[in-house]
């Protein structure tokens, strides 16, 4: 059983490192606070990358990618169409596209005439948008070992990686929850394009789906609400965070996690994901969970990424978060991301 | 629309109305009944003035009565597609043409072929006529002109309602796929 830490001890833990942090690269990244001011990014998120890096040399090619550096990715709704017959419609409307090496089913877009999400073939559902990373969160999953399965999907959205669970298990109960119902219509709409018959779609906090659910699901996807730090290269998510910004998505991972756990069956699989690269809140969030359950295991990934971090500042987290995945910008050509696969093992 | 929260909502599995709307509609576009019913079950979202019809796999049903009885059947958005509405009127909604789309089933009459062109104004949420309308197949009298709307490949892009005299054809423009980026969410 999950017995979660304090806020507190959260905070102390963290905090501390912080300190750590900041006092050993504060100096070092002095020559980089110029581009950080350009690209928005606050003093505490360059001493946490400097941190992550170890190197300021590759937290500067880090900060200076930009979205153009990024693929552009689509990904084939295989419920309505094949790979090959969309890279023809898309041909003959002068669209160039090439097979995505990470995923069979994504496609890169290298140019196009007209914007892709006015394309037809975008309204007849045969295709949608996703990133790079991003569309590698559902594979971890692998929801086709639950063809007839119940997969939660904690925190849905407008259903982009829902419509994804769709098509590797189009006979399973999904149940797609989320706190934001303008959302949650966004998936409505999403599931009616994609032609997406088996989720069902609910505006509730999935903190509180453990009163119900505990123990019953057999797959659980929480791609977390975060600080959106992997979308960095992205002029339109830039902001600066603070670490007290870091701290408070801590706390409410650390909950959706926990929650997450007690609504699977015993060997049942959970990916934890977040379009973030801080340590705070994916290892650390993962390390806490590992520390307080004696039935959870984190389980290797067939996804490209370099490994979690087991090393952070003061912080010795769980060697086996090593087997999470990170994807970088500035090293594989997509937005920032974190993927972890958690199994609840057999009593 | 889904139901706001505060409304009160009656969910029924395999509701004669939501059996009434897909007859209907299958007889205008003269497509297999048996066929449809075989591939999805349906439920009703019955609220005040309104009855909205989704369609879903088989063992969805059970699974949202369940999770709503703890939750709250107002907290309901979706389950599975939307394929109409009845308010008096049996509504289709662009979920039904997704549903022909999965089962990959083609309209036998009760539809209408656009030219490219016209295509594009019809997504623009635009009526269509004239040459852009490359074939007419007539529904059945019950249906009051309504008209799946196709490309040239004989997808389904929307509905409209034909609107004929002697020497002129219309396709009213009811709804077409293009209201997916125009309605804002």
């Amino acid at each position: 059983m999950y017995k979660p830490r304090t806020d507190e001890g959260v905070n102390a833990s963290l905090q501390e490192n912080f300190a750590y942090i900041m006092e050993r690269w504060k100096s070092a990244v002095g020559r980089l606070q110029e581009v950080a001011r350009t690209l928005s990014v606050h003093e505490h998120q360059l001493v946490r990358y400097a941190e992550l890096f170890r190197s300021t040399e590759e937290l500067a090619r880090f900060l200076l990618v930009d979205e153009r550096n990024i693929m552009k990715t689509i990904r084939v709704n295989t419920l309505l169409t094949g790979k090959d017959e969309l890279k023809l419609r898309l041909s003959s409307k002068g669209v160039k596209v090439e097979d995505y090496r990470y995923l069979d089913y994504g496609l890169v877009v290298t140019s196009s005439p007209y914007p892709i999400g006015a394309l037809h073939e975008y309204l007849l559902g045969l295709f949608t948008i996703q990133g790079p990373a991003s569309m590698l969160v559902v594979p971890a999953l692998r929801p086709e070992d639950f063809p007839r399965g119940r997969i939660i999907d904690m925190c849905a959205g407008a259903g982009i990686k829902t419509t994804q669970i769709a098509q590797h298990a189009p006979r399973s109960r999904i149940v797609a929850v989320d706190v934001n119902r303008r959302k949650l219509l966004a998936l409505k709409n999403n599931a009616g394009r994609m032609a997406v018959f088996n989720v069902v779609t609910v505006h509730t906090d999935a903190r509180l789906l453990p009163s119900f659910y505990r123990g019953k699901a057999d797959a659980v996807l929480l791609d977390a609400p975060c600080s959106g730090e992997g979308l960095l290269p992205f002029p339109r998510a830039r902001r600066p965070r603070t670490f007290k910004d870091i701290l408070s998505r801590v706390a409410l991972q650390l909950e959706l996690l926990k929650a997450g756990l007690d609504l699977l069956r015993d060997g049942g699989v959970l990916v934890y994901a977040t379009c973030s690269l801080s340590v705070e809140e994916n290892e650390y969030v993962i390390t806490s969970v590992l520390e307080a359950a004696d039935n959870v295991e984190i389980e290797d990934l067939s996804i490209p990424g370099l490994p979690g971090v087991q090393r952070y500042g003061l912080l010795q987290l769980d060697p086996r978060v090593s087997r999470c995945r990170r994807l970088y910008p500035h090293i594989h050509g997509t937005e920032g991301f974190t993927i972890c696969r958690l199994a609840k093992t057999r009593r | 629309m889904p139901p706001s929260e505060n409304e009160k909502v009656i969910l029924q599995h395999g509701c004669a109305e939501a059996e009434a709307l897909l007859k209907l509609i299958a007889g205008c576009l003269g497509v297999d009944l048996a066929l449809l019913k075989e591939s999805v079950e349906l439920s009703c979202i019955k609220r005040a003035g309104f009855v909205d019809v989704y369609a879903h796999t088989r063992n969805l049903g059970n699974e949202a009565e369940l999770l709503l009885q703890v939750v709250g059947k107002e907290r309901l958005v979706a389950m599975g597609v939307h394929i109409g509405r009845i308010n008096g009127r049996y509504i289709p909604m662009l979920g039904f043409l997704s549903l022909l789309r999965r089962i990959g089933i083609k309209p036998k009459r009760g539809y209408v072929r656009l030219t490219e062109g016209g295509v594009k104004h019809f997504l623009y949420g635009r009526d269509v006529w004239g040459e852009s309308i490359s074939e007419v197949a007539r529904p059945t009298e019950n249906c009051r002109g309504l008209v799946a709307v196709l490309n040239e490949k004989g997808e389904p892009v929307g509905w409209g309602r034909l609107q004929e005299n002697h020497d002129h054809i219309l396709v009213q423009n009811l709804v077409d796929l293009g209201w997916y980026l125009r309605s804002g969410v």
